[in-house]
């Protein structure tokens, strides 16, 4: 599956879906398209890894640099639908602490 | 019998989608659940990535070596490196410590190794490198 991102904006939520793999290979490409797409808008943001087929701590640093870059903005990040292997790897992190877990997402 | 193989890289992240996939597909023959395979994904992917950004710094004309062992349903992984080593393995193993904070790295990798195998052991000495042993046992569960 080619790595890449969709997003689209719907009732003042900017949507953010993940393709294929995040790891420290292709984080840096990741942060460069979304620092671009986030910056299009100041809605509130959802990240979506249901079509995301591995994701590791790298892609934990980019979801929390996000977040911090968002919450100076005074703008909500959530994310939603990771495999169970990544919901425990987000959990570990602690970042269900700071940030709101969606099970589903109406696309 | 033990089946085993071992694989020798540069060390550079762009291999460690390639090193993570072999290990999972020498994995097969013990017939693991999904969840297994991106849990095995993981740590390889984690063990991998230290490697190359802590034990070498990045430098591309080093090599990491991977060996793997299958023994019944047990699955050992050695991540081996020659480089700088851990100075203080304690402060490693630490959730959210990171060396290298600049670059937006969680702090998390042996911790998450740690959460998902079921026996990690690590042995570092400076500027000799760092041997990094993965034990996980398949259970198809």
């Amino acid at each position: 599956m080619e790595n890449k991102m969709e997003y689209e904006i719907k009732e003042d939520t900017l949507f953010v879906y993940f393709y294929g793999e995040i790891d420290g290979s292709n984080v840096a490409f990741y942060r460069n398209k979304l620092n671009v797409i986030l910056a299009m808008n100041e809605d509130d943001v959802i990240f979506d890894f249901k079509y995301t087929t591995f994701i590791d701590s790298a892609g934990v640093g980019l979801v929390l640099g996000r977040y911090q870059q968002l919450s100076k903005e005074g703008r909500k990040l959530s994310v939603s639908r990771l495999s169970n292997t990544a919901y425990k790897v987000f959990e570990l992190s602690g970042l269900f602490e700071i940030m709101e877990y969606l099970k589903e997402v109406q696309r | 019998m033990t089946n085993e193989m071992s694989l020798s890289f540069s060390a550079t992240l762009e291999n460690e989608p390639f090193v993570r996939t072999c290990i999972a597909s020498f994995v097969v023959c013990l017939n693991p659940t999904v969840d297994e395979i991106v849990e095995i994904k993981t740590i390889v992917g984690e063990a991998v990535s230290n490697a190359i950004i802590h034990g070498y710094n990045g430098d591309k004309g080093c090599l990491v070596k991977v060996k793997a062992y299958i023994e019944d349903d047990l699955l050992t992984i050695y991540v081996i490196d020659k480089g700088q080593g851990i100075q203080d393995i304690e402060k490693a193993r630490q959730p959210m410590f990171t060396s290298k904070k600049e670059l937006e790295h969680a702090g998390m990798g042996l911790s998450i190794i740690e959460a998902l195998c079921d026996e990690m052991t690590i042995e570092s000495s400076l500027e000799l490198g760092t041997q990094l042993i993965m034990k996980k046992r398949i259970v198809h569960e």
